[in-house]
């Protein structure tokens, strides 16, 4: 009888445990409720830094409206992340992503950026917990966005998978003297010289110099690549896989040794016009909206359990996203700056 | 007797204010007005030229001179001066030659279709200039531009390589030229319009011929309008950054307008404002210098005005036999300038990703872009903000511009001059630049977020010209007419509506457009001043172009083209701005 009445007892007090926890472990808290009215009166989102497509703002739209049962307008500043600093200290965003490049430590330090209570997504977006420990800094306020992985990229009609090189070094050799494509901001060196040190990848951008690499900017280098006037270059394999799915006569490679990816951030900022969109767009975006652009877009964040393109690819070449270098920490973000510079300079021939 | 009142003073027609504070009253509003517009933008630099790397003027406690060591003290800066200069003297080698001989043929002779080309000309000066580099980079990449590969078809040539190279200074100086020769042209061409063809006919009476007309007569009375264009193009050439940004990265040709550009926005250049700044201000003093030496020029214009109330209609040249080979020339012009590197985006267009012109790629031509254009909302308001933006800038700068000019002429003086240092002070500091410093001014006022502050960017942006062509225009105007009007009766702002602007319609209205196209197709200003709500087809252009999809860039371009050249067809009809005027 004692054992009946201490097991009943038990479970008692566990079915009393579940009915009390229960609010927080099966739905959204009552402030991520309060957040959706508001978000809801709100109805837009201004964004900045993403390279969005009239078709991908589209396919957001109506996948936020489906998702939540009210529509979003997003209105998308197309400014490159490297140009948006003093734009978003001036206000006038509501969410921005910015990478290492683009001037985080600026709006850093000017406190263009608010610290958002990710946590209260967490019920919401199973996935946003993990995306917000993989940032870089415990106190990054800021979402862990994978933006795209570099690697090589070739013109199908010029060259043939199995003559691709292996590594970055292999531009060096004089067959694809002066017809390989390299960035002239010194990607991806930077990456180089996290995985091997600055000196190496110091010393490897002064070995491809004298093999007469065509210099160019993002956008160009894919053009440069499908027309032909580079056989091949090292560029962001996401974009070009983008350019792949329209049809380009392009093939992508990763190197055998290093997969260089760009972990941008995806931030709200301090003077948002739509601060409880900004938040609810940001989480949503970071955790799920990503994926309904994932395989046309080029923009990927890979996370293990991702299924996508980038994950596919990584999958064919024997490669996961645990391969992914990425600039981890400041230290990181430090050693890039002072690279690229260096690099950028070896390479247009700054003095 | 008792004082009598302000009230009672505008009753009877007189003032309250002295006579010698009342003159100086309309001048000094006019030059703090201007002074508003220019100098706080240059104050923000020189805040900016001492902050260190990596911080925002009005930001932060930190204040050094190092950034002036590290500008001066480095041979990179003299190595972009070096190539600055060869740019811009080789892109004036280009444009001055071919704009002149254009506005020639245009203005002053009986040149088959003349008057289409009024209208044609416009179409080169509409299309951004970046555009007109890729444009040039897809025809004459030394690999695979389609001119190259279709003349090494043609000669046979066993190569794979050339036979031209964009990717060179002769290449930017090329693309630099072509594209600068409408703006020219149009300059120029308000020069012949305001000068009195009969001092040709006298020649020409006296047994001069055609050539040496145009050397002993045309050419010297239009010296100081000439020179004119040579100072405002010099300093143009030395800030204008597209082209070299789009070929002189790849060539290895670093100028000083693509520093600054980089200085602010690039992370390997350490987001140096400063330094940007101080080349801003360096590119500031170049201008200064050049601006004086263009005031000295000018100093005896006087003796140049030759437009006055009579004979103002010119008679053209007859061209003869020779017509066939102008023609031919300006066939060549609008080939190279318009033609080819509009039908190349235009097949860019089509496409969903950009394959070289050939038969063979005819199969995936498609108007997809088109039909995703024209389903966006967006495209629909940045097309609204475009061309309201543009309109309104090009409104207020030209009659800011024509007062300001009727100043400088007929009233000279101390303050006139400082005045004429002033307003044309915005053409020295590159545009970019004068971008940044806007943001950073009006970074939480009102004013930030609409519209009004790019229309306020390209009032000042233009300042310099619009200033410069009312300069060059009224300069030829003889103040007799002015004289005349006063004297039957006419008030003095009557005066300069019905003669000053009447008279100078032609160069008014010019003006205007030219503001309108060079609006329409500025990225700096957008790129930091617009904001979400307030995007112009420039910003949709630019995140194509960053994305990565050249055809839909090529599309918003094509598109932006088309419109604008028809709304000029239908500006030009309306307005009556053809022969003549």
């Amino acid at each position: 009888m004692t054992a009946v009445r201490a097991v009943s007892t038990a479970l008692a007090l566990v079915w009393v445990t579940m009915w009390l926890a229960s609010p927080a472990i099966s739905g959204p808290g009552s402030e991520y409720l309060a957040l959706l009215d508001a978000a809801k009166a709100e109805g837009k989102v201004a964004i900045g830094g993403f390279g969005f497509d009239p078709e991908e703002v589209t396919t957001l739209e109506k996948g936020f409206q489906k998702r939540f049962g009210f529509p979003v307008k997003i209105a998308h500043d197309p400014t490159h992340i490297r140009d948006i600093p003093p734009k978003v200290i001036a206000g006038g965003f509501d969410v921005v992503e910015v990478n290492v490049a683009g001037g985080y430590q600026i709006l850093e330090s000017e406190r263009g950026l608010v610290t958002v209570d990710w946590s209260m997504f967490y019920p919401e977006f199973p996935k946003l917990e993990e995306v917000h420990h993989r940032r870089p800094a415990e106190d990054i306020p800021c979402l862990l966005y994978v933006n795209g992985i570099f690697g090589i990229v070739y013109n199908t009609k010029l060259v043939k998978e199995a003559d691709l090189p292996e590594t970055l070094e292999d531009f060096a050799e004089p067959k694809w003297k002066g017809r390989f494509v390299l960035w002239d901001n010194g990607n991806p060196f930077d990456f180089i010289a996290v995985k091997y040190g600055k000196e190496r990848a110091i010393e490897l951008a002064r070995k491809l110099k004298t093999n007469k690499p065509i210099l160019s900017r993002s956008a160009a280098i894919l053009t440069l690549i499908a027309s032909g006037e580079a056989h091949l270059g090292a560029t962001s394999i996401s974009t070009a896989m983008g350019e792949i799915n329209k049809g380009a006569p392009l093939g992508v490679k990763p190197y055998r040794d290093i997969i260089p990816a760009l972990n941008n951030q995806l931030c709200v900022v301090d003077k948002a016009p739509h601060p409880h969109m900004a938040k609810l767009f940001a989480a949503w975006h970071a955790a799920e909206g990503i994926h309904l652009i994932a395989d046309v877009a080029g923009h990927y964040r890979a996370l293990p359990d991702d299924e996508n393109a980038l994950t596919r690819f990584l999958t064919k070449w024997g490669k996961t996203v645990d391969d992914l270098t990425i600039f981890s920490d400041r230290a990181a973000w430090k050693l890039r700056e002072e690279v690229t510079k260096a690099v950028a300079a070896i390479l247009t021939g700054a003095k | 007797m008792p004082a009598k009142t302000a009230v009672a003073y505008r009753a009877t027609g007189l003032s309250i204010w002295p006579e010698r504070i009342k003159g100086s009253m309309f001048p000094l509003g006019l030059t703090l007005i201007v002074l508003g517009l220019v100098a706080l933008p240059v104050v923000v630099l020189l805040f900016a030229s001492f902050r260190p790397a990596g911080q925002l003027p009005f930001t932060g406690n930190t204040w050094t001179t190092a950034t002036y060591a590290e500008v001066f003290g480095s041979a990179s800066t003299y190595h972009l001066l070096k190539n600055t200069f060869l740019y811009a003297a080789g892109a004036l080698a280009v444009s001055l030659p071919v704009a002149f001989i254009l506005a020639w043929l245009t203005e002053r002779t009986d040149l088959p279709g003349r008057r289409l080309l009024y209208t044609l000309m416009f179409v080169p000066m509409l299309m951004p200039s970046f555009a007109v580099a890729l444009g040039w980079i897809l025809l004459l990449g030394p690999n695979a531009g389609t001119i190259n590969v279709f003349l090494r078809d043609l000669l046979a040539l066993d190569t794979y390589r050339g036979p031209f190279n964009i990717y060179t200074m002769w290449g930017m100086v090329f693309v630099t030229g072509i594209i600068a020769v409408p703006s020219m042209w149009l300059l120029l061409l308000a020069l012949f319009r305001n000068f009195d063809p009969r001092l040709e006919e006298a020649a020409a009476t006296s047994g001069a011929g055609r050539w040496q007309v145009l050397k002993r007569v045309t050419v010297p009375l239009m010296l100081p309008g000439i020179l004119a264009v040579l100072v405002y193009f010099t300093i143009i050439f030395i800030e204008v950054f597209e082209v070299p940004l789009a070929i002189g990265t790849t060539a290895e040709i670093p100028v000083l307008s693509v520093k600054i550009y980089l200085l602010t926005s690039r992370a390997e250049e350490g987001y140096h404002y400063g330094a940007a700044a101080t080349f801003g201000l360096m590119t500031l003093v170049l201008g200064g210098l050049l601006m004086v030496g263009y005031l000295r020029a000018v100093r005896v214009s006087a003796k140049f005005a030759v437009v006055t109330g009579k004979g103002y209609r010119p008679r053209l040249v007859q061209l003869g036999q020779l017509k066939y080979l102008a023609l031919a020339g300006v066939t060549v012009y609008f080939l190279v300038a318009v033609v080819l590197p509009t039908l190349i985006l235009v097949w860019a267009s089509l496409l969903r990703f950009y394959m070289p012109f050939s038969p063979d790629n005819f199969h995936l031509v498609s108007l997809h872009n088109y039909r995703l254009i024209f389903g966006r909302e967006d495209f629909v308001t940045a097309l609204q903000n475009t061309l309201i933006t543009s309109c309104m800038a090009a409104t207020v700068s030209m009659l800011l511009a024509a007062i300001i000019a009727w100043y400088l002429v007929r009233r000279p003086g101390l303050l006139a001059r400082v005045l004429g240092i002033v307003s044309f002070m915005p053409l020295a500091i590159p545009n970019v630049i004068i971008a940044l410093a806007l943001l950073l001014l009006y970074t939480g006022t009102p004013v930030y977020g609409t519209l009004a502050i790019m229309i306020l960017a390209f009032v000042t942006r233009y300042l310099a010209f619009t200033t410069r062509v009312m300069h060059a225009a009224q300069l030829q105007i003889d103040k007799v007419l002015e004289e005349a009007a006063l004297v039957a009766g006419a008030g003095r702002v009557l005066t300069f509506v019905k003669i000053n602007l009447h008279v100078l319609l032609p160069a008014l209205l010019n003006g205007w457009l030219w503001v309108v196209a060079h609006a329409v197709r500025d990225f700096a200003v957008p790129l930091f001043l617009a904001t979400s709500g307030t995007l112009l087809l420039a910003n949709l252009i630019w995140g194509q172009w960053e994305l990565g999809s050249m055809p839909m860039a090529s599309a918003y371009i094509v598109v932006l083209i088309v419109i604008v050249v028809a709304l000029v067809f239908i500006g030009r009809g309306h307005l009556g701005v053809g022969e003549e005027h």
